[in-house]
């Protein structure tokens, strides 16, 4: 039987580096994407999951087993990974284009409807691709919600923690993602 | 229909976050409600497909990445050990150590203590006190009243 996140914390916690490499090939992916839906940027995605798990292998110890280890190592990555945004912001305003600000996603819904193709209409890639698409506009909690949701499979009230907002802030943020995604479908479908 | 939407509540409805009562309440909603139920529908299959596929992004070669996060972590294990091993800050520690240690040396030895040695043995000259040193030695007995009245017989043996 596989060894629990937590136990597998424990033993990284007393210098156990193959716990540490269990951990690591368990969660690289969904730290990888929740970096990315906070950033958008893999270059960034990399470095800062790579950084959770830095923290992780000199932190073990400071997890305290009061939450589930999936929702303290995914808070550890959306709070290194605002923390980057906060330090490129400046860059990121000079030289990326504008994002969405945390909203209703009318920025998205003033977006032109992806070139519809007569014979590829309900061609499922191409669904994939866009409801992906529009996720790329969404705020980044909206995002981050939406990745901890769907990829990590948490449930509400770790996304809150996370997210480090109340459990209704939480439901909102990913209400308004769906709502978006759903702007997209509606279009597919007109 | 008077009711309010639950629209929020769709996503953990649809994941089994809610308590028992609350999705009592949005099932019921949901069976009178087309515009909710058309939204729940439609969050149901963004959740199947976006859960099913991974995001846009190139993601890394995992190998890779593993051996970039052992190279980073020698690397800041390196620099957490070293920071102190370094040659200007062992220099400014083994300095700041001997100048705390000749402090603390000096002050016990030659210090504070010395002077007053020096001071009282001055003092002890001066008030004559060498020379009755065998009463000195007993000043301890002037705790004892019944010595302090016969202090004077203490003293006629050398005196005589």
């Amino acid at each position: 039987m596989e060894p629990s996140d937590e136990t597998l914390c424990e033993r990284v916690a007393a210098g156990d580096e193959a716990a540490f490499e269990q951990l690591v090939e368990r969660y690289q992916q969904r730290a990888f994407r929740l970096a990315w839906s906070v950033l958008r940027d893999p270059d960034g995605a990399r470095d800062v999951s790579q950084e959770a798990f830095i923290r992780l292998w000199e932190a073990a110890g400071s997890f305290a087993g009061r939450a589930r280890f999936s929702t303290w190592f995914h808070r550890l990555v959306v709070n290194l990974s605002v923390d980057h945004r906060r330090k490129h912001r400046w860059w990121r305003q000079v030289f990326s284009r504008e994002e969405s600000v945390d909203g209703d996603g009318e920025r998205l819904a003033d977006q032109p409807a992806p070139p519809v193709d007569p014979v590829d209409t309900l061609d499922r890639e191409r669904a994939l691709a866009d409801l992906w698409a529009a996720a790329e506009h969404l705020s980044p909690q909206q995002r981050a919600a939406l990745v901890l949701q769907v990829q990590a499979d948490l449930a509400m009230k770790d996304i809150a923690a996370v997210l480090g907002c109340s459990e209704p802030t939480a439901r909102v943020h990913l209400h308004r993602a769906l709502s978006a995604l759903r702007r997209v479908l509606r279009k597919e479908r007109a | 229909m008077t009711e309010p939407h639950v629209e929020t509540a769709l996503a953990p409805y649809l994941r089994g976050d809610l308590p028992a009562d609350e999705r009592r309440h949005v099932e019921r909603h949901l069976a009178d409600c087309e515009s909710c139920h058309a939204a729940a529908e439609d969050f149901r299959l963004i959740r199947e497909r976006l859960a099913t596929t991974a995001p846009p992004v190139a993601e890394p070669h995992w190998g890779r990445y593993r051996a970039e996060l052992r190279a980073r972590l020698a690397g800041s294990a390196r620099r957490r050990r070293a920071w102190w091993l370094r040659p200007v800050p062992v220099a400014m520690a083994a300095t700041a150590m001997a100048a705390i240690v000749l402090t603390f040396t000096v002050a016990q030895r030659g210090g504070l203590n010395g002077d007053v040695t020096s001071d009282d043995a001055v003092l002890a000259t001066r008030l004559d006190m060498i020379d009755k040193q065998p009463i000195v030695e007993r000043l301890d007995l002037l705790e004892d009243l019944d010595v302090i009245r016969d202090l004077d017989r203490l003293a006629s043996p050398r005196e005589s």
